[in-house]
C-alpha cells in the first residue's frame, strides 16, 4: 500500500509535468544558452526563443535506423550505467574496447582521546595514515551488446591476517576460531548484456545491488565515507540485476525519465563472506550457521526530470556526484526497496573507539526457520535473536526514498530509509547533505555538511534507548583538482554515540570520538581524457 | 561553443554567497570546541571522588562489578566493569549500587574477583572520573553487539 502511495507520488507528477519537461531533457553544456556579459538580464523572451534554435540542433537520437549504427550505440546503449560511477565509457569502440580503470584513495585520520587514532593521552595527538581504498579493474565492452567488469580490492588483500582464537572461560575448550580481516578482494565481477527489449540490461555475477542511492560509487562520493545506512546490509550480491527504463514502452521521448532496476540474488552477501564456486549458498560453515536459501530482492526507480550527465553531447545517464559540476539543474529522486524472507547476512558499523565492538543495526538469522528442535522439542527459551516456532524466521523489508537536486553550484542530497521485520529492529535512518561548489580555475572548492541519524531498537529491548541512536555531524571541504579524478577533501566529524559509561550516574554517555578525515583520491581510466562538461 | 565554469556573471552570483557559507561552517566548528572541554571535573564527580578515596576497601579483593539486566523474558544485556585504577572496585560497588539495587527481577548485579573477560566480555572502553588517576574500564554485551556469557547470566542470579 505504501509502495503505491509513494509510486503514484513520483509517477503521477511525472505524467502531469512531462510536456513541459521536454525541452530541458536534452539541455546540456553544448547547447546551453550562454549567460550574456550584460549590463542587461537577457530577456525572458530572447531566452526562449534561443532555448528553441538549441533544441532544432540536439543530436536526439532514436531508432537506429534513423543514423549510424555508431552513434546510436553512444547516445543510446551508453545511457545506460553498467556500474555507478563509470561516466566514462569508451566513445569510440573500435579502438577502446578494453578499460583499464584504478583507484586509490589514501588518508590520514586523527582522532579524539577515546577513538581508536589515538593513544588515549590528548586529543589529535596522532594521525593514522591508511589506504581507504586500492581498487583495480578492466572493463571490457564487447561486440555492442556484450560487456564484462571485474575489479579487485586490493586494500583488503594486504592486510596482514592473524587468526584469533576464543576459549570457554570455564571448560577451557577453543569455541571460535578465526582469521581476523579477512574480507572479500573481489569487489565487483559481472557480466552484462543489451536486450533489444525496453532497451534493458541484463546483469549476472556479483553486482551492485540496486537499494540505496549511497551505494554508487564510492568514488563520486562528497564525504569520506557512507551514511549510516550504509552499514545495515552487505552492498553487494551474487545474482541478476534487470535495468530498463519502463517508459520505452511508451515514448522513446520520454524513456530517459525513469530508470527502474531489480535483482534477485543469493542474500548470502559478496565475496566479503566467501563466494565462489566452492562456497555457495548452501554453505553452514561446518554446520555452525543455518541451511538458508532465501533469495534477496532489491529493486530502485529513479526519475530525473532534468537528464543526467552530460558528456560528448549526449546524455548519458544520472551518474551520482557528477551532477555537482554540471551547469544547469539536476534532479534525481529515488525510491527503493528490499525484500528479504531470511537475513542470513548483515553489515556492521564499527564506530572506531578503543574498546568498542562493531555496532550491528540488524539482527540476522542464526538458527533454523522455525527454531531449533531437540530431542527434548523445541526451546522457546531462547535470545530474542533466534527463532521459535512462534517467531519463525527473521525476515525484512526496506524501502528508501531519496534526492540529489543541484543548481549553480547548490548541491542538497538525503535520503530516508525504514526497514520493517523480525530482523529489521525497526530501524530508520535519514542523512542530508548540503554543499556549494564554487569554482576556482578549472577546479572546484565545495564546503559541505552532513547531518546523519540512525535510530531503532538495536538492542531488541523493545524501547528505543540513548544507546540506540547514533548522530554525527560531517563538517568539510572537497577540493576537485580534477573533477572526481583527483581530489582532496578535508572533513571532521562529529560523532553523538553513547557508547561510554558514566561513573555518576551509570548511564551510558557520549565517548569522545571526533575525527579528522584527511582523503586523497586519484582515479584513472584509461582511455578517459579530461571530461569536457 | 565550449562552456566554462567561471563565467563573469555565474562568479558574481555565487561571489555573494561564498562568505556566508564558509562563516557558516567556521561556526560550527567553533562551537563544537567550545563543547569539548569535558576534562573539566564536576561537582558531582568531586564529590563521588572524595566519597570513594575515603572509604576504607579493607581486604576487598573484587575486581569487576557485572550487572545484568533482562530485556526480555530470556533475553539479556549487561555491564562489567573492571581494571579500576586509582579507587577500589569494592568502594565503587558499595557506593555505587546500594543494596536494594543489586537483586531485582530485571537488574542483577554482583562483584567477581575475576576480570570482565572471563565473564564473556570484550573489548573495554575506559572512563575516567578525575581525568588523570581515577579510571575504570567498561564493558557491555546485548544484541546490538554479542550476546551475553550464559556464565555471567546465571551468577547474576536468573535461571
Amino acid at each position: 500500500m505504501k509502495i503505491c502511495i509513494l509510486f503514484s507520488i513520483f509517477i503521477v507528477p511525472f505524467l502531469l509535468f512531462a510536456e513541459e519537461d521536454s525541452s530541458k531533457i536534452n539541455k546540456n553544456k553544448l547547447t546551453a544558452i550562454p549567460i550574456p556579459d550584460v549590463d542587461g538580464v537577457p530577456s525572458y523572451k530572447s531566452v526562449k526563443e534561443e532555448e528553441k534554435k538549441d533544441k532544432n540542433q540536439i543530436k536526439n537520437s532514436k531508432t537506429s535506423e534513423d543514423i549510424g549504427l555508431e552513434e546510436y550505440y553512444i547516445s543510446n546503449v551508453r545511457a545506460l550505467p553498467i556500474s555507478e560511477g563509470f561516466a566514462n565509457r569508451p566513445k569510440n569502440l573500435e579502438n577502446e574496447k578494453l578499460l583499464i580503470v584504478g583507484r586509490i584513495q589514501f588518508r590520514g585520520l586523527s582522532g579524539q582521546k577515546e577513538s581508536s587514532f589515538n593513544n588515549g593521552k590528548t586529543d589529535y595527538n596522532s594521525v593514522d595514515w591508511n589506504f581507504r581504498r586500492v581498487r583495480f579493474g578492466f572493463i571490457y565492452e564487447g561486440n555492442k551488446w556484450w560487456g564484462m567488469l571485474a575489479q579487485i580490492a586490493v586494500e583488503k588483500a594486504v592486510i596482514a591476517p592473524y587468526i584469533t582464537t576464543k576459549r570457554n572461560p570455564v571448560t577451557g575448550s577453543l569455541e571460535e576460531v578465526e582469521l581476523n580481516k579477512a574480507e572479500g578482494q573481489l569487489y565487483q565481477a559481472n557480466m552484462w548484456f543489451h536486450l533489444p527489449f525496453m532497451d534493458s540490461m541484463l546483469f549476472l555475477g556479483q553486482i551492485r545491488l540496486p537499494f540505496l542511492r549511497e551505494w554508487s560509487s564510492a568514488a563520486t562520493m562528497l564525504t569520506p565515507e557512507r551514511s549510516y545506512t550504509h552499514s545495515t546490509l552487505p552492498q553487494f550480491d551474487l545474482g541478476a540485476q534487470y535495468v530498463f527504463y519502463p517508459l520505452s514502452l511508451l515514448s522513446s521521448k520520454y524513456k530517459k525519465y525513469v530508470l527502474a532496476r531489480f535483482s534477485a540474488s543469493n542474500g548470502s552477501g559478496g565475496s566479503g563472506q566467501g563466494v565462489g564456486y566452492k562456497t555457495g549458498l548452501t554453505e553452514t560453515k561446518s554446520g555452525s550457521n543455518p541451511l538458508l536459501v532465501s533469495p534477496a530482492y532489491n529493486w530502485r526507480l529513479t526519475y530525473d526530470p532534468f537528464g543526467g550527465f552530460i558528456r560528448d553531447g549526449y546524455d548519458i545517464g544520472w551518474h551520482e556526484g557528477e551532477e555537482i559540476f554540471q551547469s544547469n539543474q539536476r534532479l534525481s529522486i529515488g525510491i527503493g526497496g528490499t525484500y528479504i524472507r531470511e537475513l542470513q547476512v548483515i553489515s556492521s558499523y564499527d564506530p572506531y573507539v578503543r574498546g568498542v565492538s562493531n555496532q550491528k543495526f540488524l539482527a540476522l538469522q542464526k538458527t533454523p526457520t522455525g527454531g531449533e528442535i531437540t530431542p527434548s522439542g523445541t526451546n522457546y527459551l531462547v535470545d530474542n535473536t533466534e527463532t521459535t516456532p512462534s517467531r519463525r524466521r527473521m525476515d525484512l523489508k526496506g524501502s528508501t526514498l531519496d534526492f540529489t537536486y543541484t543548481i549553480n553550484g547548490y548541491y542538497a542530497s538525503g535520503a530516508y530509509t525504514r526497514f520493517t521485520g523480525q530482523a529489521s529492529n525497526n530501524t530508520e535512518s535519514y542523512y542530508g547533505t548540503i554543499g556549494y561548489a564554487i569554482p576556482y580555475k578549472d577546479m572546484h572548492w565545495m564546503p559541505t555538511y552532513r547531518y546523519e541519524v540512525i535510530e531503532g531498537d538495536f538492542n531488541r529491548n523493545n524501547r528505543r534507548d540513548n544507546t540506540d541512536l547514533l548522530r554525527s555531524h560531517w563538517i568539510g571541504l572537497n577540493f576537485f583538482a580534477e573533477r572526481h579524478l583527483m581530489k582532496f577533501q578535508l572533513f571532521y566529524r562529529i560523532e553523538e554515540d553513547r557508547l561510554g559509561f558514566n561513573p555518576i550516574t551509570r548511564e551510558s554517555r557520549d565517548v569522545n570520538n571526533n575525527k579528522f578525515y584527511f582523503q586523497v583520491q586519484m582515479v584513472f581510466w584509461s582511455g578517459a581524457l579530461k571530461m569536457e562538461d | 561553443m565550449k562552456h566554462k565554469n567561471n563565467h563573469p556573471m555565474k562568479h558574481e552570483l555565487r561571489k555573494k554567497n561564498i562568505k556566508i557559507f564558509l562563516i557558516s561552517i567556521l561556526y560550527f566548528i567553533t562551537l563544537q570546541f567550545y563543547n569539548c572541554s569535558k576534562d573539566i571535573i564536576t561537582d558531582e564527580e568531586q564529590f563521588l571522588l572524595y566519597t570513594l578515596l575515603s572509604q576504607n576497601s579493607g581486604n576487598s579483593t573484587t575486581y569487576s562489578i557485572v550487572e545484568i539486566n533482562l530485556r526480555d523474558f530470556n533475553s539479556y544485556e549487561g555491564k562489567c566493569l573492571d581494571t579500576f585504577l586509582g579507587i577500589s572496585a569494592g568502594a565503587y560497588f558499595n557506593t555505587q549500587y546500594p543494596p536494594e539495587s543489586r537483586n531485582t527481577s530485571t537488574q542483577k548485579v554482583f562483584e567477581s574477583n575475576e576480570n570482565c573477560s572471563y565473564w564473556g566480555f570484550k573489548g573495554g572502553v575506559e572512563n575516567r572520573i578525575d581525568g588523570r588517576t581515577v579510571s575504570f574500564l567498561s564493558y557491555s554485551c546485548g544484541a546490538s553487539t554479542f550476546l551475553c556469557n550464559d556464565k555471567a547470566i546465571k551468577e547474576a542470579g536468573y535461571d
